[in-house]
């Protein structure tokens, strides 16, 4: 498999707080990765670096072989950890501004998923409820048939009904040759689909290896290790 | 994707704008309806009062609406939770700017012709006639005076409009942008920036209008005096040149912000 993402003394400093500390990593297609540590580990961080939407103070990440930018951006596809939904728009419109921009979105897989949850194409986003913005962002994401999927904090906050209908979402439409990063500190809901993990801890990487690697050498799931490496 | 992005702009723009030429192009149309019944009644006199007051803020909120939305659609689209996407798309910093900066303008052109129609409105009548026959004698003195000269001057004051109305935005878009770099309160540090701007403009306004003074400019000053046509040609080329180039400075440092120095939190 080769490799989709690459990170080279990857580093970004806040004021007087180092988020990333020289993060060098190599992530290859095809795999569903989970990007775990507690809150302030730096994950967002990185997955907005990846996104173009942060600077790094140093080190570099490339993505498919080039830096974040047009390139990248047309084949990462990205659901931030809170709503980018203006309110002005109505489900279809916003369905045809992913359509207009992106050449890899489905709409029809779209308006299939969002037909599946009840929500109509003429609906305004503003009257959704929180748990369905996060979820039209989820399928617009999801309906894209993108090369590297970065998914920040799918899970958090939503009940656990809501967690299955998301992960569910994301294996049954993800492309299978692509890369799924998805960054959690709620490992139990998600560790059965994950192929490698990759602890993050004050900007550091911690550990980066396989679920079975992990079950192999540890001999504990990815949670009871994680609870380990982050125990107070 | 300009394409797009002018499509999805447009979209986004025309709804507020709309909203506020529809008023007041129906202010308008009822302040020339009412004059059908003028009489010299207080009633007449309080209602046609108070449609030509109603219509005269109206004309303030088309031009000033039409800036605030030009502004707060640049920041509320590229650096709030909108831009996680805004800034995701596959279109460059350029792009982004170029037609935001484009469609604002266009609004603004698109506001005075609304304006412009509203007047013919509610003056449509012998008043209109009157208007349009003032505006004719006055271009007949100024073309006897200035001659050929005159098409030149439109030609330049077009010119300097448009330069001005792009570098109005471009102004607000480099303050929101370096307001961007502040670690917090950037709405605040953006404000602040805008009016340490302004008062950096009006030095050295102030100070170059003094040089004027100096003995060195005499004969400058002098020529200017002698021959009025060509100092207005000099002024209005030097006031292009002039915000063109701050124009590009602001468009340059947006562009640098977004692609270099973006930080969206």
């Amino acid at each position: 498999m080769s490799t989709l993402l690459h990170c080279e003394n990857l580093s970004k400093r806040y004021a007087n707080v180092l988020a990333l500390n020289n993060v060098n990593l190599d992530l290859e297609s095809g795999k569903i990765v989970g990007l775990l540590g507690p809150n302030g580990s730096g994950k967002t961080t990185f997955i907005k670096i990846l996104n173009g939407l942060l600077t790094p103070t140093y080190g570099k990440v490339t993505i498919d072989g080039n830096e974040p930018g047009v390139e990248t951006k047309k084949i990462v596809a990205y659901l931030p950890d809170n709503s980018y939904l203006n309110t002005w728009m109505r489900v279809e419109q916003i369905v045809d501004y992913f359509k207009d921009f992106y050449e890899d979105f489905r709409p029809e897989l779209a308006y299939e998923m969002l037909e599946r949850l009840g929500i109509s194409p003429k609906m305004k986003l503003k009257t959704l409820s929180k748990g369905n913005k996060e979820k039209v962002c989820l399928i617009l994401v999801m309906s894209r048939n993108a090369r590297l999927y970065v998914l920040d904090e799918p899970i958090a906050g939503v009940d656990p009904a809501a967690r299955d209908y998301v992960i569910s979402t994301i294996i049954n439409n993800y492309n299978p040759d692509a890369t799924v990063l998805i960054s959690t500190h709620l490992i139990s809901d998600i560790e059965q689909v994950l192929d490698d993990v990759i602890f993050i801890k004050d900007g550091n990487i911690v550990l980066h290896q396989t679920v079975d690697e992990i079950r192999a050498e540890h001999q504990k799931s990815v949670d009871e290790l994680f609870r380990e490496v982050f125990k107070w | 994707m300009v394409k797009k992005l002018f499509k999805h702009e447009i979209l986004a723009f025309w709804r507020g704008w709309s909203l506020i030429q529809i008023a007041l192009l129906a202010t308008a149309l009822f302040g020339r309806f009412i004059q059908l019944f003028e009489n010299n009644t207080a009633v007449y006199d309080i209602v046609f009062g108070s449609t030509t007051f109603a219509y005269s803020i109206l004309i303030m909120v088309a031009f000033v609406g039409t800036l605030f939305s030009g502004v707060t659609r640049f920041y509320k689209n590229l650096f709030t939770s909108e831009g996680y996407l805004t800034h995701t798309l596959p279109v460059t910093a350029t792009q982004h700017i170029m037609v935001k900066l484009v469609t604002a303008v266009l609004f603004q052109i698109a506001t005075l012709f609304v304006v412009l129609a509203s007047a013919c409105i509610i003056t449509a009548g012998d008043v209109l006639v009157e208007v349009v026959k003032a505006i004719g004698y006055l271009i007949g003195e100024i073309y006897e005076y200035t001659g050929a000269h005159m098409v030149l001057y439109i030609v330049e004051i077009i010119v300097v409009t448009i330069v001005s109305l792009f570098s109005s935005f471009l102004v607000y878009y480099t303050c929101i942008c370096l307001g961007q770099l502040s670690k917090k309160n950037r709405v605040l540090v953006s404000v602040g920036i805008y009016f340490g701007m302004s008062m950096v403009g009006q030095v050295v306004s102030t100070v170059l209008m003094t040089f004027t003074t100096f003995p060195v400019f005499e004969d400058i000053v002098m020529y200017f005096t002698d021959h009025p046509i060509t100092a207005i040609h000099i002024s209005l080329c030097l006031g292009i040149v002039i915000t063109l180039i701050l124009s590009i400075v602001f468009f340059i440092i947006c562009r640098m912000v977004m692609k270099k120095k973006l930080n969206l939190e």
